[in-house]
Formats: structure tokens, C-alpha cells, sequence
């Protein structure tokens, strides 16, 4: 007799499928759609998702968390300044004192519980799915067009799969340097990015926190992108400003959905 | 009987970046110039918002204009991102705000807030000594390259919080060793360390009130006398390019030299 259950593996290719497509179908039109799945973008998407509000994530990676695993140089102590350890309180990460007002956390600890509160707070993720372009209606972005990491890899003669569209009332530009969905408008004109900048490197955190809003009507931007859309300067392996930055990209998601809901 | 007329000085606080016992250093100047009226205001652009009945919209939008994209040449954007302007307009209500890591070109910017100085406010007798937390950067010429500032003389006189602490340089040791540092987050903190260990002032610092008495002081000279500035490294009035410089003059000694108590004192009784 088995250990396990008598299961055939159509049976199985079904419950992935089904489940998979159902939560595809429903989720085609979300509140919010977050474009990357790192620190700031799991962060946003849970304080959203736990408020009510129906966020799916894309990322393009086949795992979640972006740069959050690992600290810097392959090392997997994560840092945080104060006040970012709150936080860390918040979902269950233990971490240490390493010197006044510094934090350290196990990186893998801190990312994997972070994606867990994302995962019990219900957001949804789509993984291996890449920004393709914004869906734009009435001067304002109302969702994403994706196509499978893999097909975008490849050129487009060989491929021919066009992508398709998932709707949403906002759109959260998590896609960290990349700044994904801001590059998009940018490359129609619609704005201009400053770049990564390189000005008063020491005070970076709390400029991406601050700066951390509503780009473009129906576009928020949070995290490293937030750096890459002001010419922000650049920063390392700190990931206090993430974290705050994904909080205040979902309270400022909340007012524009407020907005929204009124208009219509 | 003084025959200088009564001169008011309207001292504009900031909170923003620590604790400045803004009633302290007006009775500071209370004490030294009898013949000076000190009226503590709210932070400048909410009062100019507030009482003046300044367009926040216009303010935001020159503000953001006026940020510095690149140190060496201190160019400014030509156009701002309208996230750029929500940034400025929130920070001029949201006191939660820092403003940490934006630089504005200091000349820029006391021309914005000269201009939102109403006409019968605009006066020889009447002094704006404004505080910001705001980073203030102006090109050096002779350098060619742009200066984080801690004053900037003139009407109005800007003092900036975040100047104190950035612009006067540390040990240069310290900047010696911070070209071996890759990471600007470990450039960072060795900074802060470096600013720990030299005994530097930091943001929220107890002694950043006794500091902003003498860039106080610098700028009522100026107005009064055309010079803010004294050689004597032991005079409040001294130019401070260092931090060490900047804590002897006015937190160790704390205190005018003999030649400046002499011309406070033949102001004071003209």
C-alpha cells in the first residue's frame, strides 16, 4: 500500500490548471496590479490586500522576493535602519541589534515571512510574467499587458505570441532599477525619467520613502524605482527604505482607489 | 537715546530635522541687541501659504524646478516631473517630512522665497531670518564645482538645518578612507560613525539651537553692518568650513570676540 493517495497525473495537471485559471480569470481585472515581487512590492501588496483590496502581483522572476534573500555580495544578513525594524516586528522577523539605530536580519528569514504575509493577506502572483507594456485609458494607466518571461526572452520572428492584457484601476511600479512600467511611458513620451542619480548618496532612504507616489495619473511608484523616476541616489544593500516605501505606496493606493470610487 | 531705528526680525522656524529651541535663540537675540524685536513664525512656506495667501501649486512647482540634479555643475531640472511637484506641495504641510536627499540650488531658491515676501513686509527695518531643513548647494566659481552651505545671506537670510550637518567637512582622513568604500551604504555608515567618533553634529542634535544662534547672529550682522564674518576662529561670527571649526566657534567658545562685542556694543548704544 502507498504512503500517498491514488492519484493520476491528468488529475493533477487539472488541479493546476483549474486552480490556476480560475484565479487568472477572476483576477484579469484587479484594484491594483504590482509590476515586481520584491521587498517593496510584497510589502504594498499586503498592506493592500489586507485592507479588502483585490491586488495581483507580476513577476518576472520564478521566485518571489526579488533582492531581498540576500544582503549584499552573496551574504545573506539583511540590514535595516531605524525605524524600518518596526516592521520587522510587524511580520515576525527576529533580527539583532547590530549598532545603534542598525538592524540585521537573516535574509532569508525576513524575505520568506514577508512573502508568507503577502500570501495570507490573499494577494495573488503571476510568476515568469513580464511587463510587456501599460494598458492607457483616458490619460490615465488602467492595467498591464504580459507575456511569459520566457516568450519576451526570445525574438519576436521565433516567437509570435502576442501578449495579452489584465486590467486594474491602478497600476504600482515595483520593478525596482528597472522602473518597468515608468520606462514604458517614458518610452511614449508621456514623461521623463531622471536616472539614477548620485547626490547626497547618505540620505537616499529617506528621499525614496518621501518621494514614493503617484508618477503618472493611475501610476504609483515605489522602491528602488522611485530613485530611478527622481534621480534618487543610489543605494545598497539596506532595505529599510523598501519596506516604508511599499507602506506608503499602498496608503497613497488607498486615497487614489478612494478617489476612483467616488468619480465613479 | 539709540539713534538706530528699531529693527524687527521675523525668524522663520523648522522642526523638521530635530529639536531647535527656537524661543532660545530669540531670546539670545533679544539679549544681545536690546534694540531688536524677534517674532518666532511658523515655518516659511506655511506661513507664506497660510498668512500671505501664496499659491502652494506655484511654490510646489518652483521648488521642484529648483532641485539640483548634478553637484559639479549644480544644474538644475528644466522641467519637473509632476510627482516631483506633489512632493514639494505635500512638504509644505506635511511636517512629517524630512527632506532628506534633495539638493536645491541655494540662490534659486531665496529668490523663490524673496518672492513670496509680501511689499510692505519687504523692508530695511524688517529682517527674514528663515530656517530649512532643506539642503541648499551653490557653484563655487573658483572651484567650478557646487558647496552644500549652511548660510546664505541676503533678503531673506536662509539657514539650512541639514547644511550644518553636511557642509562642513569632517577630518580629511575621514574622506581619505572613505574612497576605499564601494557601497554608498557602508559609505554611510562609516559617515555616520566618522560624524560619531569626531564628535560632529548630527541631525537632532542638542547643540544644533546653540548653532543656529550664531548663523543667527552672522546674519543680523550682515544686515547691520554689511559683514557677517570674523577671522578669529574663536568668535561666533567665524566662518566655519570645518565641523571641528564650526563646534569651537560656536558651541566651545560660544561667544563674540572682543572686536564684534565691541561693535555689538557701539550698536547698540549709536
Amino acid at each position: 500500500m502507498s504512503l500517498f493517495s491514488k492519484v493520476g497525473e491528468s488529475e493533477i495537471t487539472r488541479a493546476i490548471a483549474t486552480t490556476f485559471l480560475e484565479m487568472f480569470g477572476e483576477y484579469s481585472q484587479s484594484d491594483v496590479i504590482v509590476v515586481g515581487a520584491g521587498p517593496a512590492g510584497l510589502m504594498a501588496s499586503r498592506e493592500l490586500a489586507r485592507r479588502g483590496v483585490k491586488v495581483l502581483v507580476i513577476e518576472q522572476n520564478n521566485y518571489l522576493g526579488g533582492g531581498f534573500w540576500i544582503g549584499g555580495y552573496l551574504m545573506n544578513p539583511v540590514t535595516f535602519r531605524a525605524p524600518a525594524q518596526k516592521v520587522l516586528d510587524e511580520l515576525g522577523v527576529p533580527y539583532k541589534v547590530f549598532s545603534e539605530g542598525l538592524y540585521i536580519a537573516h535574509g532569508p528569514h525576513a524575505c520568506s515571512k514577508l512573502i508568507a504575509a503577502a500570501c495570507d493577506a490573499g494577494v495573488k502572483f503571476l510568476n515568469l510574467t513580464k511587463l510587456d507594456d501599460l494598458v492607457i485609458k483616458e490619460g490615465a494607466v488602467r492595467g498591464v499587458v504580459v507575456n511569459w518571461t520566457p516568450v519576451e526572452g526570445l525574438p519576436r520572428q521565433i516567437t509570435c505570441v502576442d501578449p495579452i492584457a489584465l486590467e486594474s484601476k491602478l497600476v504600482i511600479d515595483a520593478s525596482g532599477h528597472e522602473a518597468a512600467a515608468v520606462k514604458k511611458l517614458e518610452a511614449r513620451g508621456l514623461l521623463k525619467t531622471r536616472g539614477m542619480g548620485a547626490m547626497w548618496v547618505e540620505r537616499s532612504e529617506d528621499a525614496v520613502v518621501e518621494h514614493t507616489g503617484v508618477v503618472f495619473p493611475g501610476l504609483i511608484v515605489t522602491g528602488m524605482a522611485v530613485a530611478e523616476t527622481y534621480g534618487l541616489p543610489r543605494m545598497g544593500p539596506t532595505f529599510g527604505a523598501m519596506l516604508l516605501s511599499g507602506k506608503r505606496a499602498a496608503e497613497v493606493a488607498l486615497e487614489e482607489l478612494e478617489k476612483i470610487e467616488v468619480v465613479t | 537715546m539709540s539713534s538706530i531705528p528699531v529693527l524687527k526680525i521675523a525668524l522663520y522656524n523648522d522642526q523638521r530635522l530635530g529639536p531647535i529651541r527656537i524661543e532660545e535663540v530669540a531670546d539670545y537675540v533679544r539679549k544681545l541687541f536690546p534694540f531688536v524685536v524677534v517674532e518666532v513664525r511658523d515655518e516659511f512656506l506655511r506661513y507664506a501659504v497660510n498668512v500671505w495667501g501664496a499659491d502652494k501649486r506655484w511654490i510646489a512647482y518652483r521648488l521642484a524646478s529648483s532641485r539640483v540634479l548634478e553637484a559639479t555643475s549644480c544644474k538644475t531640472v528644466d522641467e519637473p516631473l509632476p510627482g516631483e511637484v506633489f512632493y514639494e506641495e505635500r512638504a509644505i504641510f506635511d511636517l512629517s517630512m524630512t527632506l532628506l536627499g534633495v539638493a536645491y540650488e541655494g540662490y534659486a531658491l531665496q529668490e523663490l522665497f524673496s518672492s513670496l515676501i509680501p511689499r510692505e513686509e519687504k523692508r530695511y527695518s524688517l529682517q527674514h531670518i528663515i530656517l530649512t531643513s532643506r539642503l541648499l548647494v551653490t557653484r563655487e566659481p573658483r572651484e567650478g564645482r557646487g558647496h552644500a552651505r549652511t548660510i546664505i545671506l541676503g533678503i531673506p537670510a536662509l539657514i539650512s538645518i541639514s547644511g550644518i550637518v553636511e557642509a562642513p567637512a569632517l577630518e580629511p582622513y575621514t574622506y581619505l578612507k572613505l574612497q576605499f568604500i564601494r557601497s554608498p551604504d557602508l559609505q554611510s555608515l562609516f559617515l555616520e560613525g566618522e560624524r560619531r567618533r569626531l564628535g560632529a553634529i548630527r541631525y537632532g542634535d542638542e547643540r544644533l539651537t546653540g548653532v543656529v544662534k550664531g548663523y543667527v547672529l552672522q546674519a543680523i550682522f550682515y544686515h547691520l553692518t554689511g559683514e557677517p564674518f570674523c577671522s578669529d576662529k574663536h568668535c561666533r561670527l567665524y566662518n566655519a568650513h570645518t565641523q571641528e571649526e564650526l563646534i569651537e566657534a560656536q558651541i566651545t567658545s560660544g561667544k563674540l570676540c572682543k572686536k564684534h562685542e565691541e561693535i555689538l556694543r557701539k550698536l547698540a548704544f549709536k
